[in-house]
């Protein structure tokens, strides 16, 4: 009698079984004995992880369900294997050229090493690919529940619970032991893949001896099989040809985009050459696989109980005819398809969360010092081992979540649909050089959103995703939107209708995207070498120069690497290059051979970013060019910026000479004013003291008459207040210039203060006479202004009338006119020769003044006083040309 | 001037590797080819054996197609094996394998 205890042995064991074979694959790896590790046998059997528990178990149930259509998903992979050498071969070629770890690896290089792309598509994968682990755990568990109901003593759903929580961490621990035990995606996991064909052979022979045993002890040979199928249910199934096909291709293209399929057909190839054998190996394996579904379903249809789960018809055959045996082996199968696909994808899932997710993340935030300080190695192991719990777990979460329900077991081609809006970012980037960035991110998140929208959700059942109203009339009630009818299209089976739609849709967002985005170089580059396959694919890296930074790159490697593996790295490269010691010359194969190593612990644009900023401006690749050219933009503007300055500066520098020239002809001006003020007051001085000395002499003399005193103290009293005037006038001119005189105003009679004014000037002493009209047409008016400085200006203006007036019959003509309603304008006209054209600028200057014969002239300040005087009352003074004689107009403001 | 001796020349300088990327063409064929034979079922007249027709139709073809892919492999294969030129140079396979040796060193 078989024990479930004795089943949870066996499966231990077996474990342990895996642990050992991987254990003793790796240690024969790392003693170099590769030889039969790198068979084409291994690697054949190691893409049978294609062969999920699904498609172990689920194949049978298919069949009952649906008929012959189950083999679909073997026929896509035979398909892609069969011409390997148009499509896979490619892709190894180039994912191999780039040091691809993954397919976003993979697709970021073709676009630019663009991180953007690869984090998305990182996203993507992991979606796709939890519900497909948790599918994984859910056969492990329902086969272990089928072993225990024969025991009778049938474990209640709590402990299948437990169970599947022990197989997912179980299944975390062998991964993160063998899967992560060295960094290198490109010195791959030999154990791992060890113990992956060792699972396959055992699924294959679990599934051939069930069959076997269905066709030659059960029923009576291939004949009597022959006539079951015949009468059976199973064989009447309608298969629509457009489901055929479509599901065809969409396991096909699955097959290249699914991330585990990418690790072992792509990433753990170790030479391509194993595709001779695999092209026909395989499409052999997964016809062997699905040869026995059939009569299995058959068989079981026809001897097992109605109403018993056709999905474990594999496991319940057996144990309804009592072959414990074979149940066991078949266990051990459908087991072995479980783990195998969850480690696998796993891993392939776990370098894409750390490569792209966690890294650049983590470097962003350890910027400065990351290269030089961060352990780089260390932290990329414990974010992909965390990775590996965390997606493992993510998958019993959502087990745990979803019951086990239906909806689960057609996670299988939803998945499929899933990774296959990789594609078109594949195929476009293989094919089309016009291919961007900006067209596969734009492709890839619209095919994504469809996936989601039509058929990702709704799988949830109406329960948990959409409800019954939105399936059946659209969101707000639009028909052309509805999940499963897009476009108003109805009728056509819902994946059918997510495959075409998604792809659709994508394909043209990626076309549309591509065209009117423009790439950059590096894309520009990387398409050149993903299309023109045939025009050698030299590694993105061009070094052009030798370097002398061997120990700093042997630091970063180390880091990178881990000490043996750097050490060993450099000293065969020295080695090779015929030098003793670690570090070898840094020639351009060198750095190539390192970028290419580096790439396989942190994907490409990882590798060459960190190179970049190691050697730093060395060397020559596209990326540095793009960084020198940025720069000498940089520089550019730099300069003209400096340019711009100089102008600047340049400009300074007139307006300084400017202000020199200014300053050198203030400072002649101010010598001339010395000068001039002491020739001024010597003038008046030196008279004083000759007729003073006279005068003394004489009076001791006692010659002095009454006369000669008269006449002697006349001219001093004159020279004396010829100083007087001019020393007041500077005084009133320094006042005016360096101080605001806050006048204080008062309303003022203008006619009154004129009259005043000319009063006062013929108290003055005068030579001639001068006749002074005042022509009042307008001079009613009352002003408002400081009387004082007023009256001196109007004084100025009619004692130089007196003076310098050279008619005949002078006369002085004043008259005042309103201008508008903010001034008065008053008039001074003479009938004099007046001033000449040229001197006519000058007579408001200081110390001006013309050559005149009139010998009582002044200082030459009158006329400047006057102008500050107007100035600062908010007035003007100006010379009217083009009169009788000399003429002057005042302006006054009327108001303050 | 002395007469050259010009040694005809084939027409086809490597007729071999042409044979061989005609063959690896073959493989292409061969995928589209199955692929049509896959979908005849469909065109099929219905009768009573239909079903078991095409089950035995599809694992025929997947037979004839494997023993077809194991044959031209196998020329391409020993081919590869003599460094023989198809479509583009195996150099990468080279390449491949030195970088594989000195993981083994190491």
């Amino acid at each position: 009698m078989l024990s479930f205890n004795l089943l949870v042995i066996i499966c231990i064991l077996y474990t342990c079984l895996m642990f050992c074979i991987a254990f003793w694959a790796d240690r024969r790896a790392e003693r170099g004995k590769l030889n039969w590790l790198k068979s084409p046998w291994v690697y054949t059997l190691s893409l049978s992880v294609y062969c999920t528990a699904w498609t172990f178990y689920g194949a049978v149930g298919y069949a009952v369900r649906s008929g012959a259509e189950f083999v679909v998903i073997y026929l896509g992979p035979s398909l892609i294997m069969i011409g390997w050498w148009w499509s896979l071969r490619r892709i190894l070629i180039i994912a191999k050229a780039q040091r691809a770890t993954s397919i976003a690896d993979l697709i970021s290089s073709r676009y630019g090493k663009s991180s953007i792309l690869a984090a998305l598509i990182t996203i993507i994968a992991v979606i796709g690919t939890t519900p497909y682990i948790a599918l994984q755990l859910q056969s492990i568990t329902q086969s272990l529940w089928v072993f225990s109901q024969v025991e009778s003593g049938v474990y209640t759903e709590q402990e299948s619970s437990w169970i599947a929580l022990g197989i997912a961490i179980g299944l975390s621990l062998f991964t993160v032991l063998f899967g992560t035990r060295s960094i290198d995606i490109n010195e791959r996991h030999h154990g791992v893949i060890m113990a992956i064909a060792l699972e396959a052979l055992v699924k294959i022979i679990a599934l051939l001896a069930v069959g076997i045993f269905v066709v030659w002890g059960i029923s009576d040979g291939p004949q009597d099989i022959m006539a079951q199928i015949i009468s059976s249910e199973i064989i009447d199934k309608e298969q629509s040809l457009s489901r055929w096909s479509v599901l065809i291709v969409l396991s096909a293209c699955a097959f290249l985009t699914l991330p585990r399929m990418f690790q072992v057909l792509i990433v753990e190839n170790s030479d391509i050459k194993h595709l001779y054998t695999a092209s026909w190996a395989f499409p052999t394996y997964v016809m062997l696989m699905s040869l026995f579904v059939i009569p299995i379903a058959v068989v079981g249809l026809k001897y097992l109980p109605s109403g018993s789960n056709p999905d474990m018809f594999v496991l319940t055959i057996p144990l309804a005819f009592e072959q414990h045996g074979l149940a066991i082996l078949s266990f051990l199968g459908g087991f072995s398809a479980a783990t195998s696909m969850i480690v696998i994808a796993s891993i392939a899932l776990s370098t894409m969360v750390s490569n792209h997710l966690v890294m650049p993340i983590w470097l962003q935030m350890q910027s400065e010092r990351a290269v030089v300080s961060g352990d780089v190695r260390k932290m990329l192991l414990f974010s992909r081992r965390i990775a590996i719990f965390t997606i493992i777990f993510f998958g019993y979460l959502y087990l745990k979540i979803s019951g086990g329900s239906e909806a689960l077991s057609s996670m299988g081609l939803i998945a499929f649909v899933g990774v296959v809006q990789f594609l078109p970012a594949i195929i476009g980037g293989l094919l089309w050089r016009g291919a961007t960035r900006v067209g596969a991110i734009l492709g890839a998140t619209i095919g994504f959103i469809i996936w989601g929208y039509t058929l990702f959700l709704p799988s949830f059942g109406l329960g948990i995703g959409f409800d019954d109203i939105l399936m059946s009339q659209g969101p707000w009630g639009i028909g052309w939107l509805r999940p499963q009818g897009l476009l108003g299209v109805s009728g056509i089976d819902p994946l059918v209708h997510a495959v075409v739609f998604s792809l659709l849709f994508n394909s043209c967002a990626f076309i549309f995207g591509s065209l009117i985005s423009f790439p950059s170089p590096i894309e520009r580059v990387q398409a050149a070498q993903f299309v023109n396959l045939s025009t050698r694919l030299k590694s993105s890296l061009a070094w052009s120069e030798v370097l002398d930074k061997g120990e700093e790159l042997l630091a970063m490697t180390q880091r990178t690497m881990g000490a043996q593996g750097a050490q060993s790295l450099f000293r065969a490269a020295a080695h090779h290059q015929g030098k003793e010691g670690y570090i070898p010359d840094i020639t351009p194969e060198f750095l190539e051979l390192l970028e290419r190593e580096l790439s396989g612990y942190l994907g490409s644009a990882m590798a060459h970013a960190m190179l970049v900023k190691l050697i730093g401006g060395g060397e020559v690749s596209v990326d540095d060019l793009m960084a020198a050219a940025n720069e000498a933009a940089q520089l550019v503007e730099y300069s003209s910026q400096l340019e711009l300055k100089s102008e600047e500066l340049h400009k300074t520098a007139g307006l300084l000479k400017d202000a020199n020239q200014k300053l050198k002809v203030l400072s002649e001006q101010k010598d001339e004013f010395l000068a001039h003020i002491s020739h001024e007051l010597r003038t008046p001085m030196t008279s004083i003291m000759s007729f003073s000395a006279i005068l003394r002499a004489e009076a001791e003399e006692g010659t002095l008459d009454e006369s000669t005193l008269t006449k002697f103290s006349t001219i001093i009293n004159d020279e004396a207040e010829r100083m007087t005037r001019l020393l007041g006038g500077l005084l009133d001119l320094s006042r005016l210039q360096n101080t605001e005189i806050s006048a204080t105003k008062e309303d003022i009679d203008l006619v009154e203060l004129l009259e005043q004014a000319i009063s006062y000037n013929y108290n003055e002493r005068v030579d001639h006479e001068l006749t002074i009209h005042i022509d009042n047409n307008d001079i009613g008016e009352k002003l408002y202004s400081n009387k004082d400085q007023l009256f001196q200006v109007f004084l100025n203006i009619i004692s130089n009338a007196q003076k310098y007036c050279d008619a005949k019959h002078p006369r002085l003509k004043i008259s005042a006119q309103r201008a508008d309603d903010e001034y008065i304008y008053v008039d001074f006209i003479d009938n004099g020769t007046g001033i000449a054209i040229q001197d006519q600028a000058q007579i408001f200057e200081k110390f001006t003044q013309l050559k005149h014969k009139n010998p009582r002239s002044g200082a030459g300040l009158g006329l400047n006083i006057c102008k500050h005087i107007m100035q600062n009352l908010g007035g003007d003074i100006a010379y009217l040309p083009a009169q009788d004689g000399a003429a002057f107009r005042i302006k006054i403001p009327r108001k303050s | 001037m002395e007469p050259r001796i010009v040694k005809p020349k084939p027409i086809y300088l490597e007729r071999r590797s042409y044979r061989l990327r005609r063959l690896s063409e073959g493989l292409l064929f061969l995928q589209f080819l199955t692929f049509a034979l896959w979908i005849l079922p469909f065109l099929w007249q219905s009768s009573d054996t239909r079903g078991l027709n095409t089950i035995l139709w599809i694992f025929g073809v997947w037979m004839i197609a494997i023993v077809v892919s194991l044959v031209i492999n196998r020329i391409l294969h020993v081919s590869d094996n003599d460094h023989a030129e198809i479509g583009n140079p195996p150099d990468s396979l080279t390449q491949n394998k030195s970088s594989e040796q000195d993981n083994a060193e190491l």
